[in-house]
């Protein structure tokens, strides 16, 4: 697909007529996405922005190579962003009631290194067995072992369990395996 | 290393928050003990965030600052925050192409004298009825600072310079305003446009007109994607002044290309003072 590097390379040259075409053709789902999310226009329109931005900066630092389409790429950065805001303000309200001083660049430096690392550990996930991410995914959403067993068709829960293990040691062993995972593991 | 079905478990209950309090001493004792299970359960912990729908996985800033740092001086660099404005346009340009649509729409259904009330107050309600202002009247009506973006938030050294030149600002006293943002701008090797801006009008408000107009001259010589803001507060300056010729010169400048710093009010300024 040849968009993706239209985009990439129109954020990193600024030019503001292409940026506008990937307002027209990606913010109405991020938008639909965040409103059913419990955020409101303003916070759609921030997510945005920061999600360009921390495109833009990422692609200035390392050229790289988007797999999927664009709009579905920036359209995970988006949700990304927005869930990382929703813990956010959830750490902040807790701990001690202080709230860390940072400036917007500082944290879209730090969102990028999160986004590098969510994918690194999504393109794992991506290698194992079509049945095993099936099972994983279920259990990550913590989706009881008796429910997965009834979706997926397993005989009891006991084999969904045993499954999971299996499934689970064979992920974190292809982690543990990549090279890049102890740098990774610092962050 | 692969271990029991049992202590598989165990980090899984361990995890879940479902062990008893002797439960949790004993398993927390054997991961003290044995480096593999503390391994293990650490790449768990890991898979159930990094997998997770609803949690985050955030970065520590203490164990990241150097990667951090280069990415924060990167963002904070002339060149992307020229990036940052340009899908700021964008969005601006976006987000009103999507509204006046809608209005627009709404409109039809509006009585006449509703859409002519609502012009009115588009086009200003001065330029149909007080042809006659004086330039000091027209001045009085542009010179509300409070579009002047907040210089607060912004974390760098100095700011205590710009935080305080701001509250003195609010405050309206301009001689101490001045004095901090002069101190800032002088200070800074780059150019800061708000900085600027702010040291610019505090001057105005002090009549040092001169200074005024160098200050916002800078921001005209600087070659960002602001730099037409510039031209709009030197206009006003020269307006301040009753220097009608260079007050209309100015705002030449800034109609020639619709993408300046308040192009329309530029343009409507022009007719009021023609």
């Amino acid at each position: 697909m040849k968009n993706q590097s239209v985009y990439l390379k129109a954020l990193v040259k600024g030019d503001t007529n292409q940026i506008l075409k990937i307002y027209e053709a990606s913010f109405p789902n991020v938008k639909r996405f965040v409103f059913q999310n419990k955020g409101n226009q303003a916070d759609a329109e921030d997510v945005f922005q920061k999600a360009l931005m921390q495109l833009t900066v990422r692609y200035k630092k390392e050229k790289f190579e988007i797999k999927s389409s664009f709009e579905a790429y920036l359209f995970t950065v988006c949700k990304n962003l927005w869930r990382r805001k929703l813990n956010k303000s959830k750490n902040e309200v807790t701990i001690d009631g202080v709230i860390e001083l940072k400036s917007e660049e500082r944290d879209i430096a730090m969102s990028v290194l999160e986004q590098e690392r969510w994918e690194f550990f999504q393109e794992k996930l991506e290698l194992i067995s079509d049945n095993c991410k099936e099972i994983l995914k279920r259990f990550f959403k913590k989706i009881a072992y008796k429910d997965i067993a009834k979706e997926l068709g397993y005989n009891d829960e006991n084999v969904v369990r045993q499954r999971v293990f299996k499934c689970k040691s064979k992920l974190s062993q292809m982690i543990k395996e990549d090279i890049r995972f102890k740098e990774l593991k610092e962050l | 290393m692969n271990f029991s079905e049992d202590i598989l478990q165990q980090i899984e209950d361990y995890l879940n928050g479902t062990m008893t309090k002797a439960q949790t001493f004993a398993f927390e004792t054997q991961i003290k003990e044995n480096a593999d299970l503390a391994k293990a359960l650490g790449i768990n912990k890991k898979m159930r965030l990094q997998y997770s729908d609803e949690e985050w996985d955030f970065v520590k800033d203490y164990k990241n600052r150097k990667k951090i740092n280069e990415l924060e001086v990167l963002l904070k660099s002339n060149e992307l925050q020229d990036k940052k404005k340009a899908i700021q346009n964008a969005g601006d340009l976006y987000f009103n192409k999507v509204k006046p649509e809608n209005e627009i729409r709404r409109n039809k259904s509006l009585p006449f004298l509703a859409i002519a009330a609502s012009i009115v107050l588009l086009i200003g309600y001065f330029t149909f009825f007080n042809n006659d202002l004086t330039n000091q009247e027209i001045y009085a009506q542009h010179n509300s600072w409070e579009e002047l973006p907040s210089l607060v938030s912004r974390s760098e050294t100095n700011s205590s310079l710009l935080s305080n030149g701001e509250s003195a600002f609010i405050n309206k006293d301009y001689k101490l305003a001045e004095e901090h943002f002069n101190a800032y701008v002088s200070n800074k090797k780059e150019v800061n446009i708000n900085a600027l801006l702010y040291l610019g009008v505090s001057q105005l408000e002090l009549e040092n007109y001169n200074s005024a107009l160098k200050s916002f001259q800078k921001i005209i010589d600087s070659n960002t994607l602001d730099q037409s803001k510039g031209y709009w507060y030197k206009a006003l300056v020269y307006l301040k002044m009753d220097d009608e010729k260079n007050t209309i010169n100015t705002l030449n400048s800034i109609v020639k290309d619709s993408k300046n710093f308040n192009f329309v009010k530029a343009e409507k300024l022009l007719k009021e003072l023609n």
